[in-house]
């Protein structure tokens, strides 16, 4: 793997979910690099992101994240990668209801043990919800709860965030002002970018765009399926 | 914010589900304190009173019988003795104190009590004072003075400086004789003592004698017997020592009019024979409790796995371990089960607190509410131990199952 490769991919497999065994291509992604993942409803963007942070282990091959190898990797090992290096935005925010917006975000570093941690109230400042920053998830609108979910993802300076269709389940004009926000964050903080969406327009935004079913494929008894 | 705070707003954000739930551990756990509280201090109450005499002194019939007739003031006596065995044991140099009881009358269903004043004067063997006065002072020899108890002024509203008549037999009867030549007079209140002193009303033991005299003197005139002699129901008696309880009881019963027994003795018996259902009915609360607490544990535990398990991802994907995820519901079942039995405990003993005025009126036994009852902390401790136990299987569940 070059040392400017945020993601470097060989002949990974993944047989964690038994019922959908899948297999990679071989493929990888430059450090600050922004990508667009296009692909449909139900073609693996969720497996492969999950696959992607550590929560799901890969079986065989080679799968380097931010230099560190994942295949044979604990899962402990892997819990504290993405807690210090990775942040993960989801469609539907997930944001704690029972927390504030700026809880929500401090909740963000919670299990990072990085010293060089951003102020919460400053990363909302940074994505404009400075003055909601005590209101609770369910008095927030859907872009705000989106904007919250982004700043918790990157209130520890991580060095990838995988966005999970995070314009899902916006209207366009909020989705693309999220998209730009996310984008210039994701330059600021020279941090790696995956953008998972089905939205064309939206990816054509990004330098580089790539298939999902070009990387993913879902394998039968350990063979690629044709 | 740390995982134990954390786990706190989880459980506050769902107030309606955690309140239920802490409902549901604390009410048994009241139960059980309530049923061990009670039955602790009713026995200690009851034990209490029968080891302030070494021994009683009554006519021939049943041990239990006259200590119960003679020192908690229920059921009724078996006869009479003669003052004469009164007068021939205060001789005994083994003797430390002894005291005459005399029945006959009641007022308004509480017993008169014939007795010497000295009767006031007793102390235990620890050195405490058997009875003192709230207030007034103890009766005149030779008067119609009374003392009454603190249960008998609370219920018939008697006070210093009152006066009464003795109604004849030891239990009210509608159409009974009162004996309205004979008035009493109120000189003295006794403090409560949660014993049978609460009950009872003391007069002179001459008193009963002049009243039951003047009776008898009436059924000569027609039986043409002759007038009885003085007599007494029972004696209570202090030893010098305990030690000489068996001594003096084989040399007592030997004599052909006397019943001998010892409080102590009996009062162990009765509650062995009637305090080991309640033991049993105890332990079975006790299994109940921890069976019904079990349940409601592993249930709130699994729902709040299932209901958050989109939160517990969420923790995930910000790189919470496996290990830290079961802290945090660790912490939950925790906080649900410390608070839910220690609230359980407090309810029990304040549930002891209202029933105790209750109780003290029905069974005159004083029952203190903030006093731990042996094995209480051992019970409390054990159904803890078990929730947790029983509350870690579905925690370690959820270290083993995959939140992807």
């Amino acid at each position: 793997m070059s040392p400017s490769s945020a993601i470097s991919l060989s002949h990974v497999r993944c047989s964690h979910y038994a019922e959908q065994p899948f297999a990679l291509a071989d493929w990888s992604l430059s450090s600050g690099q922004q990508l667009a993942l296009l692909g449909r409803s139900g073609s693996g963007k969720s497996t492969l992101l999950n696959l992607l942070c550590g929560l799901v282990p890969a079986t065989s091959g080679s799968l380097q994240v931010l230099g560190q190898e994942l295949v044979g990797m604990k899962e402990t090992q892997r819990d504290l990668l993405r807690r210090d290096h990775i942040g993960v935005i989801f469609q539907t925010y997930q944001l704690l209801d029972e927390f504030t917006a700026m809880e929500n975000v401090a909740m963000g570093h919670y299990f990072s043990d990085r010293k060089s941690q951003q102020n919460a109230l400053e990363l909302l400042d940074r994505v404009g919800l400075a003055d909601l920053a005590h209101r609770y998830p369910a008095e927030l609108s859907v872009g705000q709860r989106q904007r919250v979910a982004i700043a918790r993802a990157l209130v520890k300076s991580p060095a990838l965030i995988l966005a999970d269709e995070p314009t899902g389940a916006l209207d366009s004009e909020t989705g693309h002002l999220i998209c730009d926000l996310l984008r210039d964050l994701s330059t600021e903080r020279e941090a790696a970018l995956i953008f998972v969406t089905h939205d064309r327009h939206l990816a054509s935004q990004f330098p580089s765009q790539q298939e999902i079913s070009d990387l993913l494929q879902w394998t039968t008894e350990g063979r690629v399926a044709s | 914010m740390n995982l134990f705070s954390m786990a706190w707003r989880f459980l506050w954000s769902k107030r309606a589900v955690t309140i239920a739930t802490l409902v549901a551990l604390a009410l048994p756990t009241t139960l059980a304190v309530l049923l061990l509280v009670v039955r602790h201090q009713s026995e200690g109450e009851l034990k209490k009173g029968a080891g302030d005499f070494d021994l009683i002194i009554g006519a021939k019939g049943g041990a239990m019988q006259l200590v119960l007739s003679s020192l908690y003031h229920l059921g009724m006596p078996s006869g009479n003795i003669l003052y004469s065995d009164y007068e021939e044991l205060l001789k005994d140099k083994r003797v430390k104190a002894a005291v005459p009881i005399g029945l006959g009358d009641n007022y308004e269903g509480y017993r008169i009590v014939g007795t010497e004043p000295h009767l006031f004067d007793l102390q235990n063997y620890a050195g405490t004072p058997l009875m003192q006065f709230r207030e007034g002072e103890a009766f005149q020899k030779g008067t119609y003075q009374a003392v009454i108890g603190a249960q008998v002024a609370a219920e018939t509203g008697l006070s210093m400086g009152d006066t009464f008549h003795g109604t004849h037999g030891l239990i009210t009867v509608p159409g009974a004789e009162v004996h309205t030549d004979f008035t009493y007079h109120v000189v003295g209140i006794l403090e409560p003592t949660g014993q049978a002193h609460d009950r009872a009303i003391y007069i002179p033991i001459s008193a009963v004698w002049k009243v039951h005299h003047a009776e008898e003197s009436i059924h000569h005139v027609f039986r043409q017997s002759t007038p009885i002699k003085q007599e007494v129901t029972s004696i209570l008696v202090q030893l010098e020592s305990a030690g000489l309880r068996l001594w003096m009881l084989d040399e007592l019963q030997k004599k052909p009019n006397l019943m001998v027994a010892v409080p102590i003795n009996e009062i162990l018996s009765l509650s062995r024979i009637y305090l080991a259902p309640f033991q049993k009915l105890l332990l079975l609360v006790t299994i109940g409790v921890i069976i019904v607490s079990s349940i409601v544990i592993v249930l709130a535990l699994y729902q709040a796995v299932e209901r958050r398990e989109r939160t517990l991802l969420t923790l995930r994907s910000l790189g919470a371990t496996r290990t830290e995820i079961m802290r945090l519901l660790f912490y939950e079942v925790s906080l649900l089960i410390l608070t839910g039995v220690s609230l359980g405990a407090l309810a029990g003993h304040l549930t002891v607190q209202g029933l105790s005025p209750y109780i003290y009126q029905k069974t005159g036994l004083i029952i203190t509410a903030w006093q731990l009852a042996p094995g209480e902390l051992l019970t409390l401790g054990s159904i803890t131990l078990v929730l947790f136990i029983v509350g870690l299987f579905p925690t370690l569940s959820l270290y083993r199952k995959s939140v992807v």
